[in-house]
This record gives C-alpha cells, structure tokens and sequence, in this order.
C-alpha cells in the first residue's frame, strides 16, 4: 500500500501486528450499515406452524445481510442460516431461515418443521448493510 | 481508553455508553473483508456439485456464503479438513455444505436438481478462524 490509513492499539506498532489485530486498515473495507432493528414474532404453539417476516430496505439491490432469531421463546438467538430440518431441530425449536432476499426485501422463513413449537414471543434481530452481495441476483 | 478515536452519525453522542451506537470507535476491532469472492455452481448430471473458491490469504478465514436463488447464508468459520466438518444450509430443499482450509473455501451440493446453475458469492474476512 502506497497511501493508506492503519490504526492500532495504543502501544502497537502499525507494521508489526498482524491485519486482524488492526482497527482500521485501508487495505480492506469494513461494513456500512443501512439499517438494523428488531421484532417478535409471536408463535402459538401449534403442529407445524409457519410464519413469514418481511423486512423492507428498498435498496434497489440485493444488500448484505444477518438476521438472528431465537430458537426457543427469548433466548437461544441465533444466526437464521438457510434451514434445518427435523434431523437436526429439537421438536420444541422454531427454525428461521432467510427465504428470499430481493432489491426491496429480506423474507424470513420462520417454521417448526412439522413438530409443535413452545409458544411465546420470539425476538429477531437483523442488520443491513450498504454492501452489494455482487454475484447473487435478484431471487 | 485514554486516547482512541471515535465516529458518530450527524446527531449522535460522543458519549454513548453503548459501542455498537458509533460508527467507529477504536475501542472495537471491526471486521475487515478481505475479499468477496461471485461465482457460479452448476450441479451435474448425477445431482450433486463441488465448488472451490480459492482466497490465499493463508489461513483458514472467518468467511460467510450466500446462495441464490433461495439465498442460503452458510455461515462459517469452520475447522478442519474437508469436507466435514462443514456449516450448512439449504437451496431448493437441498442441502448446501461450505467448509475451508488454507487454500479454500469448497462448496458441496448434494441430491440436487441436475444441471441446476445456482449463483454465490463468498466473504472471505481477515479474521482467521478460531481454533486456527
């Protein structure tokens, strides 16, 4: 790097520690965030219930993003991957899973894969980046 | 911290009591992507396919994929050799299995739809993996 910003810790040498160590390092870009929040869904409790949560960004492209869920009634969030099947879902779990992700929304898949779910509010937390996901289209 | 640097957003506090409301703040190591990698999958005639995504950064990295058109997020770091134990999630009702090493982030679909072209694209982070 010619021209560039690093940032260490007080006492670290810029060029002696390694690049995850760094604050800042103009080498590599650190997420912007667009926009983060939270909700429930409520589940009832009932055989093989679903539930779809929409989360508007209205970016114009398909943005980076994370969204976690709990897995039982207010604890036990976790990052919503793709799926998870009876193999692997305690009968009592809720799984959530990113459905679909467009130039406008994040859809959420929220199941219980055929078994019944503890009833309760559910809390979901995401976060939304300005960060294209170049090379994933529009679903 | 005695001396650091902070950013916030026009009208925001410089003493929030709460990171996560800056900007930046040097009190926080950020993540730092190293590269992000599109790419393409296509599933053989038999149903299953296996990607490679070279990073070269020389370890194994903290990294993330996503998976059109059902965008699967398969979240890593994972450990190990390939290709288990692997993060893994689901297109189409299939599943989707990433796992790394030095050299790769490697891409497995299994009980595909043959001849099924899905698109990617990897998040290779700084951060090593834990348990490097």
């Amino acid at each position: 790097m010619s021209n560039g910003v690093k940032i260490s810790k007080n006492g670290d040498g810029i060029s002696s520690v390694n690049a995850e160590e760094l604050y800042v390092d103009s080498d590599t870009p650190i997420f912007k965030l667009y926009k983060s929040g939270s909700g429930i869904q409520k589940i009832n409790g009932t055989l093989a219930e679903t539930h779809t949560i929409t989360i508007p960004h209205n970016l114009g492209y398909v943005p980076f993003f994370l969204v976690f869920m709990d897995r039982n009634p207010g604890k036990n969030r976790r990052l919503c991957s793709s799926g998870e099947s009876t193999n692997t879902a305690l009968p009592t779990d809720i799984a959530c899973s990113v459905f679909n992700v467009n130039f406008a929304n994040i859809v959420i898949d929220v199941s219980a894969f055929g078994g019944t779910p503890a009833a309760g509010d559910y809390g979901y937390n995401y976060f939304i980046y300005y960060d294209k996901l170049s090379g994933v289209q529009d679903a | 911290m005695t001396k650091g640097l902070k950013a916030i957003k026009p009208g925001g506090s410089m003493s929030s009591p709460f990171i996560g409301d800056y900007l930046y703040t040097s009190e926080s190591v950020s993540p730092k992507v190293y590269k992000r990698i599109p790419g393409k999958i296509k599933v053989s005639s038999s149903g299953s396919a296996t990607v490679f995504i070279p990073h070269d950064i020389g370890y194994q990295p903290a990294n993330l994929v996503y998976i059109n058109p059902t965008i699967s997020v398969i979240n890593g770091p994972t450990f190990g050799n390939f290709p288990m134990p692997a993060s893994w999630g689901l297109i189409d009702n299939n599943f989707v299995f990433a796992s790394s090493n030095i050299d790769n982030i490697r891409l497995d679909i299994q009980n595909a739809t043959p001849n099924k072209e899905y698109r990617y694209v990897c998040y290779i982070f700084v951060e090593p993996a834990q348990n490097e």
